[in-house]
């Protein structure tokens, strides 16, 4: 819990990506999408000319390309060569990664690696977005037009957990965002048990009307098989909150592992990678890998800097 | 409202995911009349939808399941000649074996080992509970137990927790192996099947375990990639009076019969029985599976206090088709029929027209296309000249008159009602039926109505559209193409709507297409066929559709082995015959653009058809405006 208070107390809220505090001769390591709120501004150099940029380009599901002023490295993400070179590389220096544009594969690898490095502090950035883009031929429960299709339930590189699950030996825990059949589809293939499932709704949201908007798009898997019975509400752009949540539940019902399906905010994802790092054998992430929409949102609302340094200690254990 | 009986509806009819049944599960096993079949050695492929109850029978097999079947009792446990360990095998799970740059080689050696991991560990997991209950220790030397470990590169040792312990560490170990398989240099591995036989022979060789027979039951075996099947294929050819395997998997779920070995293929019926849930289950064997399992839930519910008949099917009204032209108006359709005639007539054939029914004389109407009052009268005195003409007319086109009634009115336009139709709707899935049941007596209930009185034809119609729409939006989270197979049965539902409506002059009951495509490049099938071949595969896997033997035509590279449907679920919602009737064909074009250009490709067919295209989108439509005024 130490460590949860401390991470309370040195993330900060910032108005964009520019006017993060960021550490004298820092490395951020940042991807664009097509998102202009992952875009870094044009002034962001002058802003922050301390700041060494280096560029993550992803290159398909498990390659991932890192540029740094004229050199660049292509790393495998299932390799642990290129892992622990990684970390060597970045080893003693405070490392930021911007999480906004980058796939859950690339930025849960690269949260991973640096939370086991011996040394250097450690930030991660997120802006949530000023809109989201609305379905401009809604079916029931649909409100926004967000993910192109989704690739299909397979593990974050490097975080496969090879368990047999059966209905009665694990907790569910969907970290809920608009999208109702990617929770259906996820759900069709766990299959958690009604009374030790968990669903979690981002409260306060990004926006005030968010968790109406939560609601109504999952509303036909909630009802379905009753499992809004279990609900939580955590702060939509709260890691923590999801981390220790999830710690909790680990702790009331011993001997159950926990499968989450991080298919909400980042910030959120962020918390379900967290503890899976802290219990890597108890945790089980379940993920669809969407495709992004084109233009899904608008504009950047507010940029948020998590120090997670505190939870090196943790994961370390 | 009485709360409390909806309660226990839900409660005692409502549940119907394996998952959610818990050990109610067993307190509600029926079983299905293929049950024998799976107590024999010979390899089982039970193969249905989601929802046919495929899941429930396999963990009915297995051991937990077989203990709590005879309460918990394991004396009359230990009477079964067989031994069930339930395997799923979840897509999360298997599709960690691929990727990272490896190739197919060392895949199918690092998941192979896993499965004999994991297997083995089944295994012990069921002999530490089997001593438990037994209350002493399985009579198995040390010294085997440690040739055992060694036939699996595991550290050597002596009894059965600590081996059960090392295979958990041996699975966490190769979770390293697959994590980061880049610059994995895993060289642990196993032939498949080989350490799993030689601990089958271990716990046969006691006294207690000798007659058994070991059955894996390994469910969603869809899931398993094409060289994953392969493995296991291989391994269910090995099959023999110690160890088989009974599979639950969805229809076209076996990517491959091949086997590891390349000349050898998996043969039905030499090497498996395929049990298909929802071909048998169809008809009347599906009738009296349902009456048994939804009976006995019945008598639960009066057990608890509720005043209920003891027969399901007792439970809804049915109309037959002369009762539903009633209801439907057709009254009035037949008055003017009989003024027509009155008119027009001469006097036995005005006396004659007590002989003919409301549904008879709106028939005439409707054959007549409704339009001229000469082309009415002529039908009558046919059908009083050729009494039997008249019969067959009546046959063929009586129920898809009915469609005509009430169309374009608001409020219920066509009947879904009685047992046999609520049957027919579920079309031998058991998950779709308690859905129908349930959603039914509840709404009974909450409109004050007791048991004493059935279930109104209204009340059921209303429910089963109600179930479609449910069951159509579900499918979007079904699978990755789910949005594609949501816009596929909506475009082709309004299509066959449109054509139920409109089916005077026309073949009545269109409900069932085969894809036709003029003409096959010599260089193979292009893009849109593949496309047509991968979203039929996956209707039918996940239920959008069904797929039944069709007219193997030849010539013009004709690919029509099967005809499909719609699942007839969607039937209510829509509002088209359930029925499995005639066929029409669609091109590959024409299927695609119902995803691609709903708007154009719904209009294009109806003109085909010889429809009217019709610009408003009925009533229980317009929730899915947006996909039907698409074009792009």
């Amino acid at each position: 819990m130490r460590a949860i208070a401390e991470y309370f107390s040195v993330s900060s809220e910032h108005t964009d990506i520019s006017s993060v505090p960021f550490t004298d001769g820092a490395i951020l390591l940042h991807g664009a999408n097509h998102e202009e709120r992952s875009l870094l501004s044009k002034d962001f150099e002058i802003k922050n000319p301390s700041v060494n940029i280096v560029y993550v380009d992803e290159l398909d599901g498990e390659k991932v390309k890192f540029s740094f002023d004229v050199s660049n490295n292509t790393i495998n993400l299932r390799s642990k060569v290129d892992s622990d070179n990684f970390t060597e590389f970045l080893n003693g220096r405070a490392v930021y990664i911007d999480i906004t544009g980058l796939t859950h594969s690339v930025w849960a690898w690269v949260v991973r690696a640096m939370l086991l490095r011996d040394s250097g502090d450690f930030w991660v950035i997120y802006s949530e977005p000023g809109e989201y883009r609305l379905h401009d031929s809604p079916l029931d429960g649909q409100i926004f037009d967000l993910s192109e299709k989704i690739s299909g339930i397979s593990p974050l590189p490097g975080l496969a957990l090879l368990t047999q699950f059966t209905s009665d030996n694990f907790l569910f825990m969907p970290l809920l965002g608009f999208e109702g059949a990617r929770l259906s589809h996820i759900m069709e293939d766990v299959q958690p048990k009604r009374e030790l499932t968990f669903p979690v709704i981002g409260v306060p949201g990004f926006q005030h009307e968010y968790p109406f908007y939560t609601y109504q798009g999952n509303r036909l898997a909630l009802e379905r098989d009753e499992i809004w019975m279990n609900w939580r509400y955590e702060k939509a752009n709260c890691p923590a909150s999801i981390y220790v949540l999830g710690e909790g539940l680990l702790n009331e019902y011993g001997g159950k592992k926990l499968r989450i399906a991080p298919i909400g905010t980042k910030p959120h994802a962020l918390g379900a990678v967290l503890l899976k790092l802290a219990y890597p054998s108890k945790v089980d992430i379940v993920y669809d890998h969407p495709i992004r929409k084109k233009g899904r949102t608008k504009g950047t609302s507010k940029t948020i800097c998590y120090c997670l340094q505190p939870f090196k200690e943790v994961i370390k254990k | 409202m009485d709360i409390d009986i909806v309660a226990e509806l839900a409660k005692t009819l409502g549940s119907y995911r394996a998952e959610n049944l818990g050990d109610h599960m067993f307190s509600l096993y029926t079983k299905p009349a293929y049950f024998p079949e799976l107590l024999t050695p010979i390899p089982c492929m039970i193969q249905g939808g989601r929802g046919t109850g495929k899941t429930t029978v396999l963990k009915c097999l297995s051991f937990e399941g077989q203990y709590r079947l005879t309460r918990n009792n394991f004396e009359a446990f230990n009477n079964q000649n067989y031994i069930g360990l339930y395997y799923k095998l979840e897509t999360g799970l298997v599709s960690a074996f691929s990727g990272a740059d490896k190739d197919s080689e060392f895949w199918q050696k690092i998941f192979a080992y896993f499965i004999n991991l994991q297997l083995c560990k089944q295994l012990c997991d069921f002999a530490l509970w089997y001593e438990d209950k037994l209350g002493r220790k399985l009579s198995i030397s040390q010294h085997q137990y440690k040739i055992f470990c060694r036939s699996i590169s595991l550290e050597e040792q002596d009894d059965l927790k600590s081996i059960t312990e090392n295979l958990d560490l041996a699975i966490a170990g190769l979770e390293a192996d697959v994590n980061y398989a880049s610059d994995s240099k895993n060289t642990r591995h196993s032939p498949i099947g080989a350490p799993i036989r030689r601990l089958v022979k271990l716990l046969r060789s006691t006294p207690e375990l000798n007659s058994k027979t070991f059955y894996f039951l390994f469910d969603e075996y869809e899931n398993l990639r094409d060289y994953q099947q392969e493995i296991l294929n291989t391994f269910v050819k090995q099959a023999d009076s110690e160890l088989t395997f009974k599979i639950g998997i969805r229809e076209l779920g076996l990517k491959t019969k091949h086997t590891l070995n390349e000349n050898e293929q998996l043969v039905d019926p030499a090497d498996y029985v395929l049990i298909d849930v929802t071909g048998r289950l169809r008809d009347r064997e599906f009738e009296e599976f349902s009456s048994n399992v939804l009976d006995q839930r019945l008598d639960e519910l009066r057990a608890k206090g509720i005043e209920i008949p003891s027969k399901i099917a007792d439970i809804f009204e049915d109309l037959s088709e002369e009762e539903e032209a009633i209801k439907l108006g057709g009254e009035k359709v037949a008055e003017e029929v009989r003024n027509i005639i009155k008119q027009k007539g001469s006097e036995q054939e005005i006396l004659e027209l007590t002989s003919f029914s409301v549904l008879e004389l709106s028939l005439m109407q409707f054959l007549s296309g409704g339009q001229s009052v000469n082309e009415v009268y002529m039908t009558y005195q046919d059908a009083i000249k050729d009494k039997s003409g008249w019969h067959n007319r009546l046959n063929n086109y009586g129920y898809a008159s009915l469609f005509a009634l009430r169309k374009k009115k608001v409020g219920i336009s066509k009947y879904y009602c009685g047992w046999k139709t609520l049957l027919s709707l579920s079309a031998g899935n058991i998950r779709y039926l308690l859905q129908l049941v349930t959603n039914s007596l509840i709404a009974h209930v909450k409109e004050n109505e007791n048991f004493k009185n059935k279930i109104s034809s209204k009340c059921q119609t209303e429910v089963a559209a109600e179930v479609g729409k449910k069951n159509l939006l579900e499918l979007e989270g079904l699978s990755t193409r789910g949005a594609q197979l949501m816009k596929l049965v909506l475009g082709l539902g309004k299509v066959l709507h449109e054509m139920a409506v409109q089916s005077e002059g026309h073949a009545p009951e269109m409900t069932q297409f085969e894809i036709f495509a003029k003409q096959v490049p010599d260089d193979g099938p292009d893009d849109n066929i593949n496309q047509v071949v991968e979203l039929l595969t996956a209707s039918v896997m996940h239920i959008a559709f069904i797929r039944t033997s069709g007219t193997k035509l030849s010539g013009q590279g004709d690919t029509r082995d099967f005809d499909y449907m719609l699942h007839p679920i969607f039937s209510a919602f829509f509002v088209y015959s359930h029925r499995k009737k005639r066929k029409f064909s669609l091109t590959p074009e024409e299927f695609l653009g119902i995803i691609s250009a709903p708007s154009i490709t719904i209009n294009k067919l109806l003109k085909k058809h010889n429809r009217v295209v019709g610009t408003d989108i009925p009533e229980q439509l317009r929730l899915f405006g947006g996909y039907y005024e698409g074009n792009s």
